[in-house]
């Protein structure tokens, strides 16, 4: 029951992060509705996954998938992000692009 | 209520398969790099409803996988946004 509510809302989460990618004017509005609200989804169903298989190894699954998404989206968004902004404009030359 | 969840999830993927073939919505390549990059989070949710189906816990590795893969794709594929000049 509460293996299947938290599975819906994690893919309610990622309809919003789809409606947001068509609604939103440009490029770094549309890198804010994809990587937060799919950060959200996978919370959820990654939560989901580990009230659903609780065995030590699942745990551990789920634990790293957890981890490495939420380490490696606001890289993916920076890597993104910094190809946007003219290098006239990004702190004055300080911060390369990833 | 997981048929429900399975549905949402699909539409959203065929919403962003569209966006991803429709040049109308695409203005940019930072699009097409966004665009694949909420795919990829969006197969692991896929990865882990399967497993919620079979009720086998085997799909989660594959989700593992996806989502290394998916960093590791928008990583290489943001190198090819040129910078804007000025």
């Amino acid at each position: 029951m509460i293996v299947d509510l938290l599975a819906l809302l994690g893919s309610l989460s990622f309809l919003i992060a789809s409606i947001g990618l068509i609604r939103m004017p440009d490029p770094i509005a549309r890198i804010h509705a994809a990587t937060k609200a799919s950060s959200l989804g996978v919370i959820l169903f990654t939560t989901a996954a580990a009230i659903k298989f609780p065995t030590a190894g699942n745990l551990f699954v789920t634990a790293t998938i957890l981890v490495l998404v939420l380490l490696t989206a606001p890289m993916a968004c920076q890597a993104i992000a910094s190809r946007l902004i003219p290098p006239s404009e990004r702190d004055h030359g300080k911060n390369p692009p990833l | 209520m997981l048929n429900a969840a399975t549905i949402i999830l699909g539409l959203s993927v065929l919403i962003t398969l569209a966006t991803l073939g429709l040049p109308a919505f695409i203005k940019s390549k930072a699009d097409k790099v966004i665009l694949i990059d909420i795919l990829t989070f969006q197969v692991l949710g896929l990865c882990i409803l399967l497993g919620f189906y079979n009720n086998d816990p085997q799909p989660l590795q594959f989700g593992l996988l996806v989502s290394m893969l998916g960093f590791l794709s928008t990583i290489v594929l943001s190198r090819f946004i040129e910078p804007p000049k000025s």
